[in-house]
């Protein structure tokens, strides 16, 4: 899928995150280099000293958008790349960065720095698609690297890859899991959160807190019910869901509903 | 004394800016990062919610975040943890701390050192260190895996102890890989150990770590000067103060640039390292003065830690041969102030909350290793400027041993010190 049928040009950046999910790229280990012979590494400040000034044939982008200068170098990134890929939870959602999207901005700066005016940062964290075209995301906190090697090669090939984006539920029934909410009445964020961690926090006897993000067209309404059922106060709820990946679309117009009624 | 809640810290970017052209020579370490407001994100929150976020503060550390967050909540709220989930949880920081160092030695340092752009080039000119290193790596993951779940943002550990710990195959596992291991591990310690670096040491300095038995975890804060403070009065020691031009706190010791990390527990506990790690040390002049020696304390470190970890799984397996386990502590809600100290790879990591009696957070500082660090990054760069340099160095060779210097520091993890950029007024090119 190169430009000139050589090595694939592979790009790494990193705008606002923990570098976790790098990190897991690296952790792919003999499995990455295994695709040497197809990818050039061409940036990759976490991992390598070359910096190629692109253009480049993949971009993976992790981290979400929060200062003025992000959002330019972004556009400089889609611009230079054939396909653009955000990983993880900061890229796709606004990550942690985001729980501040739910305070008032001025506040948090005071909060923070005792010289506001030296901060240069946006009022909100934001996705990478709320300011250029993404191809793919691979959401997680970090992302699970087999998903994304994964959804890798199959770009590399040429192919439109195929990423399963069904609930946690489905996930952690294959595991044999005993339902943490129904056994334990633990909450558990499973019902409405996309799989790709292995069932991690159920099969470790604790409820999901959504770190993956949503699943593809989910019930935020109907859990919130549920948890309402098991004993949790609204209040409760609330906090539950304006967790991780509150800044998603489908959770953020459910929460902004939810806490008027 | 300074008490502003803090900055978020994780070095992502950063500059360090020399002026040689004033009268005095003039550094300043620039850390770059995008704001992120760790500290004012979590305020409101209810105090379970905590160590989850914060783990995000650092990928690569995030069980230190996550342990010490979570030691600081328990204290807040009045648990005590059985002594098991203390044994295991250090166990957890050291498996951290040594995949922290193989990562930074061999991804960012052994590249440097042996002049290949990266990793990829090793593979092409030195296959078997590359497989070595590799096969360390993911066997380091699994082991962490059994304990915290997960390596990056664990889930395992939770305020009141573990929410499942590894029984008995998996820890026997766990030590058999362990003892596969050790061998590779020794050789790549062995690389650092025998390579030299530039020589010179900065004069007026101070050195902190914690009293914990060389396992990570303490209570106590010592310094080089003979300081020794609980927790709670950690700021009596440690100063924060701003600068305009970072995003990051500043920390001293009264004044004066202190440095943590391997090095300073390596001068302050060596009496502590495992019988393995003190032959190694003897090898080397002691104390490590020049700050290039953080290094081969990494490499006395990742040694330490793989017995250190053995050693304690052996005594786990010991109190299961007696007794079951129970993993966790009940929790109840109370109003309180805590402060967590652990020794996260890169050195002292302080976490200090408030809640109120709902368990909401109403304050919260979080200090971390590298914003101790970076004063004395600036002051250990004019020293080298000042022992190496004369005025017709060209500055492409003063740039490459300026970065070498604040590699050696280790800020947080390659992609910190690969994106130093240097920036010499007042030289001649």
């Amino acid at each position: 899928m190169s430009r000139d049928g050589g090595k694939v040009k592979l790009a790494v950046f990193k705008f606002s995150s923990c570098s976790g999910c790098q990190d897991r790229l690296i952790d792919l280990g003999e499995n990455l280099l295994s695709l040497t012979e197809k990818v050039e590494v061409a940036y990759f400040l976490e991992a390598s000293s070359r910096t190629d000034p692109g253009p480049y044939d993949v971009a993976l982008i992790e981290g979400s958008i929060s200062t003025p200068h992000d959002v330019e170098l972004v556009k400089e990134i889609r611009k230079n790349s054939r396909i653009v890929i955000t990983i993880g939870t900061c890229a796709v959602y606004g990550g942690i960065q985001a729980l501040r999207n739910w305070m008032n901005y001025q506040e948090v700066v005071k909060q923070v720095y005792p010289r506001p005016e030296w901060i240069n940062s946006l009022e909100k964290s934001t996705p990478v698609s709320d300011h250029i075209k993404v191809d793919y995301q691979v959401s997680g906190c970090p992302v699970n690297e087999l998903q994304l090697f994964n959804i890798l090669k199959q770009v590399l090939t040429g192919r439109r890859p195929y990423h399963r984006l069904e609930s946690l539920c489905q996930e952690c029934k294959r595991r044999g899991n005993a339902c943490v909410m129904v056994s334990r009445g633990i909450p558990c964020l499973g019902p409405i959160m996309v799989e790709g961690c292995g069932a991690l926090c159920p099969s470790y006897g604790r409820g999901c807190y959504g770190c993956f993000g949503p699943m593809i067209d989910p019930k935020p309404d109907a859990l919130a019910m549920r948890l309402e059922e098991i004993g949790l106060p609204k209040e409760e709820v609330i906090i539950r869901l304006r967790g991780f990946t509150s800044w998603s679309d489908p959770i953020r117009r459910f929460l902004e509903r939810y806490e008027r009624e | 004394m300074i008490s502003v809640p803090g900055v978020d810290r994780i070095v992502g970017h950063a500059t360090l800016d020399i002026d040689l052209e004033r009268g005095t020579l003039d550094a300043r370490f620039k850390v770059l990062n995008d704001p992120r407001f760790i500290e004012a994100i979590v305020l409101g929150k209810k105090y379970y919610e905590v160590p989850s976020i914060v783990s995000r503060i650092c990928g690569p550390c995030s069980i230190s975040h996550t342990i010490t967050s979570t030691m600081a909540m328990e204290k807040a709220l009045g648990v005590s943890v059985p002594e098991p989930v203390r044994i295991l949880r250090r166990i957890a920081v050291l498996g951290e701390v040594a995949e922290n160092h193989l990562l930074h030695l061999t991804l960012v340092c052994l590249p440097e050192y042996f002049g290949y752009a990266d990793l990829i080039e090793v593979a092409k000119y030195k296959p078997e260190l590359l497989k070595s290193i590799l096969l360390i790596r993911s066997q380091l993951s699994k082991i962490m895996e059994m304990f915290s779940g997960r390596f990056v943002h664990p889930n395992t550990l939770t305020i009141g102890g573990f929410s499942k710990i590894p029984g008995k195959t998996k820890l026997e596992e766990a030590r058999n890989m362990l003892r596969e291991i050790r061998g590779r591990i020794i050789e790549i310690a062995e690389i650092f150990l025998e390579t030299e670096f530039p020589e010179f040491e900065v004069i007026m300095e101070a050195c902190a770590s914690l009293r914990d038995d060389y396992l990570y975890i303490g209570d106590e804060i010592i310094t080089s000067d003979e300081r020794k403070v609980k927790a709670d009065d950690y700021r009596k020691v440690l100063i924060e103060d701003v600068q305009p031009y970072t995003t990051s706190k500043r920390v001293t010791l009264d004044g004066l640039p202190v440095y943590v990390g391997a090095r300073a527990r390596v001068n302050l506990k060596a009496d502590m390292l495992s019988d393995r790690a003190k032959f190694y040390l003897k090898t080397r002049r002691f104390p490590l003065r020049n700050p290039f020696d953080n290094l081969q304390a990494q490499a006395i470190e990742l040694i330490h830690c793989m017995d250190a970890m053995e050693t304690l799984i052996e005594e786990v397996l010991g109190i299961l041969e007696a007794k079951p386990i129970y993993g966790r502590s009940g929790v109840t809600v109370r109003e309180g102030t805590g402060v967590g100290l652990s020794e996260a790879p890169r050195g002292i990591l302080i976490h200090h909350y408030e809640v109120n009696h709902w368990g909401n957070v109403v304050y919260a500082n979080v200090i971390t290793p590298t914003t101790i660090n970076s004063r004395h990054v600036e002051v250990a760069a004019l020293e080298l400027i000042r022992h190496h340099f004369y005025e017709d160095t060209p500055a492409t060779e003063i740039e490459r041993y300026l970065r070498k210097l604040v590699q050696a520091y280790d800020p947080c993890l390659g992609c910190a010190t690969h994106s130093v950029k240097i920036d010499i007024r007042g030289l001649k090119a």
